[in-house]
């Protein structure tokens, strides 16, 4: 399924050159630092730096299309043709490694350049052959700039020409036609292997000759930076029906979909609007036909904020929210969508989830989500600082909430969280759990919080939760927690500048055991009233308090203990509570000048 | 009439692995024949029969999870195993974990309920190698009436898995000729689920039992009404041990 739509990509990528770079077949993009520059009779004439530096001033390698694909990892000896590192292409001694190494690599590139002289007949390609043979890897001492360059990528151009050495036509031409016989493989490999026989595709059903290995996939992050396949059974316990060595050969792939597939993937990794990072996950998506949708999703999970898509990303908000198809979306709404989660594992990478819908599915999981998730602000407008609270939190704010530092959030919690916003299933429990538990620890009982708290609530136990306060929840835990709120009020208004206050100190224990705290907290609520020096506010909180205590006691008094789903309800009831303190209101119950003192301090 | 059951298989997990993503597991979105025939030989077989697999219905929406799993990194070969059944190597084959550790991702069903319909194809109408041959009708009750007993009894040669060994598998045998619908949200929807493995053809050295050659065959699957429905012929043949 997964092959099968990405080669199907393939096919729309490769007509759309210039948003999406796709190798030709026998080709791969490479990362250059240096050229190499000879004169026409093949003597050298100098080293260049190929990098440019970019908008921060550091020095980048450019990305050339190459003859040949990524080259594979490894000890062996894996000569690539007309461009390698510096110790194949010209001997570079390596520092840890004895003389003779550097000396084999480069006697092995010499080897096969040389040995394919007479067959490709061209100019430059003699020139090439001819600097080769008459150099010596002891004057690499003569050009500090390899040095510099270490490990990175380097091609051939004869001085005065506008290409590099492998772009002359005739060595493109005899590349493409050794491409139709066999297969040219970068690295020889050990064993000599038959030409590989026709094994029905498992993703086309067709006879055709298999891929023996896969090309690699380069941009998922935290993976191997030289690129890791996708499909590859380099360990023995991953063979099977004894077909060892033979790697491709256990699950046969035709080799022009093993080109398809990765070029696709590799293309899609490489447009930042095609995917996003969620934890350890990299997510890819495209559609099947270029819409507008696809444009705009990135805007979604990852709040970019770009001018010029942002007209687009709010049309599709405003259809999420309402649950309108918008007019934009009208056309595209049975259009596939795909998407896929990568992630690494040492030297290869796991799929963590692959989704295959329609934007009309999409849209409404969206706005079922965001109608979960809403919650009353508590920053609408953008503060001092400008944080602002956002109609659609991205999904990494709300993972953000569950550790003190990011690379504290647990990783396998992206993939369930975005697998459940977008099949629609049940809100991972653990995500509950955490927020939770990082409430207890740092007292901090925000907008995102509260709002992934009232999401699962109501997803996954069926629980009635309002946007705002709710006056008529008669729910003991929700009581609690308004009462928690008023409380905290109180004793903020009477004694002003506190360091700790009674959220800091009773927070845990109110929301986990409320019978045995509040008894102590409200006994405080007399002394902290009678400080206060404006009657009206007195008289507003008094009556709050009257009125939570008279439901609590109507409802078998405080509860004892609170389980977790309750302490979620605690939460909620606190935070509806504060927000309501800190609403203008029509009917001035309380005066002007402490709802912007208290506001300030919120701030 | 054809020598067929109905049996129901439900599972908490299940990996019904892909073969190109092999070592970071993903599984297909539904039982595979080769899979269900799995389950079948796991409550009763004989060499002289051979489970046909006909359709699967699909009884649960498909959910997925992923879970990692530490396992190693190389085997033992077969044929060190060998040398020292035959005592011409005296050092017990061994594999040192610690040194071949390897931690695997895997993407797995969760949750499964399927109805596997089969039938029997007889390879050898012999009840016992040295037996006489019977007509082929009463030799297909025989065997058909030893697997419905077996069913009910649960009797099992080894647990039935659902495409790996730890995730085991409950069955339940469907007496009555009622056609079980599939999940609801299957209705009326055809879902195309890309190539999948039909079965795997074995090329085995009749004496020896030595496989040369395993080759992998696949059908184009698509899920229709939550009906998964398998071609009826193998693409290779199969033989009865005896000529």
């Amino acid at each position: 399924m997964i092959l099968q739509a990405l080669s199907q990509l393939y096919d729309r990528l490769k007509d759309d050159p210039e948003n999406y770079q796709i190798p030709r077949h026998g080709h791969s993009f490479q990362q250059i630092s240096f050229v190499v520059v000879l004169h026409p009779d093949g003597s050298l004439f100098e080293i260049q730096d190929a990098r440019i530096s970019n908008s921060k001033n550091k020095l980048r390698n450019i990305e050339i299309e190459v003859l040949g694909e990524t080259k594979s990892s490894g000890s062996g000896l894996n000569p690539c043709f007309l461009w390698d590192q510096s110790t194949y292409l010209l001997g570079k001694r390596v520092p840890e490694k004895p003389e003779k190494y550097a000396n084999d690599r480069f006697q092995a590139f010499k080897d096969k350049h040389i040995a394919l002289e007479a067959e490709i007949d061209d100019r430059d390609f003699s020139t090439v052959c001819h600097f080769l043979n008459q150099w010596t890897p002891s004057r690499c001492a003569e050009y500090p700039i390899l040095d510099e360059l270490k490990t990175g990528f380097g091609v051939f151009k004869i001085i005065g020409a506008k290409y590099y050495v492998h772009q002359t036509a005739k060595i493109e031409n005899w590349w493409q036609e050794k491409l139709a016989d066999t297969s040219m493989p970068s690295s020889p490999s050990p064993k000599p292997i038959q030409a590989p026989s026709q094994v029905p595709c498992l993703v086309t059903g067709q006879q055709a000759p298999y891929a023996r290995l896969h090309p690699k996939i380069k941009g998922v992050w935290n993976a191997q930076s030289s690129g890791a396949p996708l499909i590859s059974f380099n360990e023995k316990a991953y063979e099977s029906f004894g077909k060892s060595n033979d790697q491709g050969a256990n699950a046969p792939v035709s080799k022009t979909i093993a080109c398809n597939y990765a070029s696709a993937l590799n293309a899609l990794l490489k447009n930042p609007k095609h995917n996003f990072h969620l934890g350890d996950t990299t997510v890819v998506f495209w559609t099947e036909t270029p819409t507008t949708f696809e444009n705009s999703f990135s805007g979604i999970v990852n709040d970019i904020q770009d001018k010029t898509q942002r007209q687009q990303i709010e049309n599709l908000l405003k259809s999420i929210s309402t649950g309108k198809q918008y007019n934009e979306f009208q056309e595209e709404q049975h259009t596939d969508f795909f998407m896929l989660g990568l992630a690494p594992n040492k030297s290869r990478i796991s799929i963590r989830f692959f989704h295959h819908t329609s934007i009309a599915d999409i849209l409404s999981k969206l706005h079922a989500h965001h109608k979960a998730l809403k919650i009353i602000k508590e920053f609408s407008e953008p503060t001092k600082k400008g944080k602002v609270d956002l109609d659609f939190p991205p999904i990494w704010m709300i993972l953000r909430e569950t550790a003190r530092e990011s690379k504290d959030i647990p990783p396998l919690l992206s993939g369930t969280l975005l697998r459940a916003i977008f099949q629609g299933t049940n809100y991972p429990e653990a995500l509950f759990a955490i927020i939770i538990r990082r409430m207890h620890a740092d007292r901090n009982i925000n907008y995102i919080r509260a709002a992934m708290l009232k999401a699962i609530l109501i997803r996954n136990h069926n629980y009635t939760i309002t946007t705002m306060i709710d006056k008529k929840n008669t729910e003991p835990a929700y009581l609690s927690g308004r009462l928690f709120a008023t409380l905290e009020k109180t004793q903020e208004d009477a004694l002003k500048n506190l360091n700790s206050g009674l959220r800091d100190k009773y927070y845990s224990s109110a929301s986990a055991t409320p019978a045995s705290v509040f008894p102590r907290i409200l006994r405080l609520f007399p002394h902290h009233l009678a400080k206060i020096e404006s009657k009206p506010i007195k008289i507003f909180l008094e009556k709050i308090v009257e009125e939570i205590l008279s439901k609590v006691s109507a409802s078998e008094g405080f509860p004892v203990q609170l389980n977790l789903q309750e302490q979620g309800l605690f939460a909620i009831g606190y935070y509806h509570q504060r927000r309501d303190f800190f609403t203008k209101k029509d009917h001035q119950e309380k005066p002007e000048s402490q709802i912007a003192k208290a506001d300030s301090k919120e701030a | 009439m054809k020598p067929s059951i109905q049996l129901k298989i439900s599972g908490d997990y299940a990996c019904f692995t892909r073969p190109e993503m092999k070592v970071e597991r993903v599984s297909y979105d539904v039982l595979t024949p080769s899979a269900a025939r799995g389950i079948l030989e796991a409550i009763y077989w004989k060499p002289q029969i051979r489970w046909i697999i006909d359709s699967i219905t699909v009884l649960k929406p498909i959910q997925f999870t992923n879970i990692r799993r530490n396992e190693i990194a190389n085997k033992i070969p077969t044929n060190t195993v060998k040398s020292v059944m035959k005592a011409t190597n005296k050092e017990f084959p061994h594999l040192d974990v610690t040194q071949h550790r390897q931690q695997r991702a895997a993407l797995i069903l969760r949750e499964v309920a399927y109805v596997i319909q089969a039938h029997l194809c007889i390879l050898d109408r012999r009840l016992e190698p040295d037996g006489p041959e019977l007509p082929k009708n009463e030799a297909a009750g025989k065997h058909l009436a030893m697997f419905k007993r077996r069913a009910q009894k649960g009797q099992v040669f080894h647990q039935p898995y659902l495409g790996c060994r730890e995730f085991p598998a409950h069955f339940e045998l469907i007496e009555t000729d009622e056609l079980i619908l599939a999940h609801e949200t299957f209705q009326d929807t055809t879902k195309e689920l890309g190539y999948m493995l039909h079965d795997i053809e074995f090329d085995q050295n009749r004496q020896t039992k030595e496989v040369k050659d395993a080759t992998a065959h696949f059908f184009k699957a698509t899920l229709i009404n939550g009906t998964l429905k398998v071609p009826d012929t193998l693409p290779f043949p199969i033989q009865s041990k005896h000529p």
